[in-house]
């Protein structure tokens, strides 16, 4: 237990350093890693949202769970279970996806803007912890979205056979696919360098269990440091690898920080869904990745939701951009959280009495 | 850096390691809510810490108060304290 808190704080420190880098390398600024635009740049990558400033297959995500893939199959850790409320598992993938980009990325990009200065973050981080802290009352009063069983290894394997196709889409770059050639999705570290990292990423993540949000909900529920270690040593390390290499950059305050905007309530907002959602589903964007690597076929069903979230998202023109939140977003935003209440209400389970008859 | 041998038990949902929990303190029986050891487990739930001298009647315990448990596991620990257990020695 004490062996975990060491090898937490060393993996989020590394996931720390290996954002620097990938902005280094590239990747737009304060996104050397966010697994929500990661998953959206693939969605419009593959052409399911049209968005041209967002379209790239980006092989960091990819990398992350094929990661976790390999290193689980290793360890004999990999095993296809899941049916625990897979729909609406994929619903809440919709909704952390909604309420990721009205506030411009996930909550591991929320630390990584904040370790380069964006005061924006710190409101969203705050929106974050209150969304997992209403997660946690659910909890405690009896909420779960089932018990996951064991299942055939196809239904396991097929997120990373799905995210090798991927990589093979974006290697080969047929003319069906979309890159873009201006904004976010055209800024990235070379191609082999991203996959990599993700790999490597993924398989430390797996093994260290690294997630945002249960870090915080341990905080709350159990009053455990653990999990939270890491989530410190990611905001620590990025912190000292911008200000050493990329300082030029470093920019305290609200106003014109990198793909973010200033409006405080929906930045709190978005990443409470996210924080909600998270709480009720056992891990954050990151985490849930991780998961579908080592056959969660439940974590599978949250990321398609998050990729078709994106989609939504930019469809539907409820994606925030620099200049703000659109009308579209708020009220999305809004319907989102209440549709997440009701999931959260109606999971709270009265206690099997028959167990002990 | 002597051995002492503990019991950890672990739940399917973390409704029920907080039951445990409550119930546990209830009847003054020692138990510490903690994620379950990464060697257990790749999962990030919750798992309970209880005594060993506890770990025959738990069986009971959970079944007389309703609460459906995974498994029980007895590992040996180290009773050694590293410095980040001194640094957080007040959440124990």
């Amino acid at each position: 237990m004490k062996e975990n808190r060491i090898g937490i704080a060393i993996a989020g420190g590394i996931i720390g350093i290996a954002a620097v880098i990938l902005v280094l390398m590239g990747n737009p600024l304060n996104m050397g890693f966010c697994i929500a635009c990661f998953w959206r740049d693939l969605a419009g990558g593959i052409g399911l949202h049209r968005a041209e400033v967002v379209q790239y297959i980006r092989p960091e995500v990819i990398g992350l769970l094929l990661g976790s893939f390999i290193i689980s199959s290793i360890k004999g850790e990999f095993k296809s279970k899941g049916g625990s409320s897979t729909m609406t598992r994929f619903f809440m993938g919709v909704f952390m996806m909604i309420g990721a980009l009205v506030f411009l990325g996930c909550p591991l990009r929320a630390i990584l803007r904040l370790s380069n200065g964006d005061l924006n973050a710190l409101i969203g981080l705050i929106g974050f912890t209150f969304g997992i802290f209403i997660g946690t009352l659910f909890i405690r009063r009896g909420f779960s979205l089932g018990k996951k069983v064991e299942q055939d290894i196809i239904s396991g394997i097929s997120m990373p056979v799905l995210m090798f196709f991927f990589l093979v889409l974006l290697l080969v770059a047929p003319s069906f696919i979309f890159f873009s050639v201006e904004g976010p999705g055209s800024m990235h570290a070379p191609i082999f360098l991203s996959l990599a990292i993700g790999l490597i990423i993924g398989a430390i993540a797996q093994r260290v269990r690294f997630c945002t949000s249960g870090g915080i909900r341990d905080l709350f529920l159990i009053k455990n440091m653990t999990l939270f270690i890491g989530v410190i040593a990611v905001f620590l390390m990025s912190l000292i690898g911008n200000l050493i290499f990329n300082f030029e950059n470093f920019n305290l305050g609200f106003s014109d920080q990198p793909i973010a905007h200033t409006e405080h309530i929906w930045n709190f907002i978005g990443l409470m869904l996210v924080g909600l959602s998270s709480s009720l589903l056992g891990g954050c964007p990151l985490r849930q990745t991780i998961l579908a690597g080592t056959g969660d076929f439940d974590s599978a069903s949250v990321v398609l939701g998050m990729i078709v979230g994106a989609a939504i998202c930019h469809n539907f023109n409820l994606a925030a951009s620099p200049k703000g939140v659109p009308l579209n977003g708020k009220v999305a935003v809004l319907i989102a959280i209440a549709i997440t209440i009701i999931i959260g209400l109606v999971g709270i389970r009265k206690k099997k009495t028959d167990f002990s008859r | 850096m002597e051995k002492q041998k503990i019991c950890v038990l672990t739940f399917n949902t973390t409704n029920y390691a907080l039951d445990f929990e409550k119930k546990a303190k209830e009847e003054g029986i020692y138990t510490r809510l903690m994620p379950v050891p990464r060697n257990l487990s790749a999962s990030c739930g919750t798992a309970a810490e209880i005594d060993y001298s506890f770990k025959d009647s738990i069986e009971e315990f959970c079944r007389s108060n309703n609460i459906e448990f995974d498994r029980i596991y007895e590992l040996d620990v180290k009773k050694k304290e590293s410095i980040i257990d001194k640094l957080f020695k007040k959440r124990r």
